[in-house]
């Protein structure tokens, strides 16, 4: 199933556009960089909130309504920037155990995400639940798991 | 004697071991990309606010005090990984156009907050809870935004650019 959807990928010209363009690839991937940043960073701040350590100003709610509009419109370019990546480079994408462990670990994230967002987006004080800190904490891990994951593609 | 120091850094023990050990490089790297996610998209918070495009209801010298221990420290992180990253292979790296501008850009990003804080702070009880901040204000965070999404790209070109491995 993955070599027929690869020698598919191979065939189309936006692949070549990607191959033969030399900076193409730079350049998504540095957009691919600043969509992390936006998500890493996000979460983290998110993170130490509801540590109570930062940000006591904001009530968790007022901090997911900051951030999360950015979180999910950064996922968003990190998934568009992403398929242009494959895209490119379909063999040593799809069918590299790296990248399909970073995948799994994405969709684990993003349901770890959309949980905590939504349970902190209910508190308007008060410390957070222990759950939370955990989601939060175990969703910075998740994180820090995919770019270490995204990086080491280029290595397997 | 900026090339002797070169040749002393790759040819030091740490040097050595950089360019040789199969997984230092990669995972040295791996470091490398999640302290400077974390930089950029901290400082971006901030920038964001200065600048007024987000935030805007928040003091900003609360802010700035809150996320800056933790934007230091993955800089420091960024900064000793990068060193490494560095000390692999110096001499190339060195003459490669794209570490060039990073270093020099990360000197303006510095040059710039080093300014921001010395001499633009000083009235920031006057505008410190102001959704629209004085223009001096406007412009650090921006400056400050696009130097970093700079410094992101030219540390990408570098890897297309010279790529050792």
């Amino acid at each position: 199933m993955a070599e027929s959807l690869i020698a598919w990928i191979n065939t189309l010209a936006l692949h070549g556009f990607v191959q033969e363009t030399q900076w193409v690839v730079p350049a998504v991937q540095t957009l691919h960089i600043l969509g992390i940043s936006v998500v890493f960073a996000s979460s983290l701040v998110l993170t130490l909130r509801s540590l109570e350590l930062v940000g006591g100003e904001w009530t968790p709610a007022r901090w997911v309504h900051r951030l999360g509009g950015w979180i999910w419109g950064a996922l968003l370019l990190l998934l568009l920037s992403g398929l242009l990546l494959i895209i490119g480079e379909p063999g040593r994408t799809l069918d590299n155990r790296v990248f399909q462990l970073k995948v799994v670990l994405l969709i684990v994230a993003t349901g770890t995400a959309l949980l905590l967002l939504r349970r902190m987006g209910r508190l308007s004080g008060g410390p957070s639940a222990a759950i939370d800190r955990l989601l939060a904490i175990g969703l910075m891990l998740l994180w820090a798991a995919i770019i270490a994951a995204g990086r080491w593609i280029a290595y397997s | 004697m900026i090339q002797s120091w070169l040749e002393w850094l790759g040819s030091s023990p740490v040097g050595v071991f950089m360019a040789e050990n199969p997984t230092a490089f990669p995972w040295t790297e791996t470091v490398h990309v999640l302290a400077i996610t974390l930089v950029v998209g901290v400082i971006a918070i901030v920038d964001l606010r200065l600048v007024g495009l987000a935030s805007r209801g928040y003091p900003v010298s609360s802010l700035t005090r809150a996320l800056l221990p933790a934007t230091w420290i993955a800089f420091l992180v960024a900064a000793v990984s990068g060193l490494l990253l560095f000390a692999s292979n110096p001499i190339t790296y060195f003459d490669n156009f794209y570490f060039r501008a990073k270093m020099l850009l990360l000197v303006a990003a510095g040059f710039n907050m080093l300014v921001f804080h010395v001499l633009t702070m000083r009235g920031i009880v006057r505008w410190d809870r102001e959704t629209r901040l004085p223009a001096p204000v406007r412009v650090a965070g921006a400056v400050s935004l696009l130097l970093w999404i700079a410094i992101v790209a030219c540390g990408r070109w570098i890897g297309f650019t010279m790529a050792p491995f």
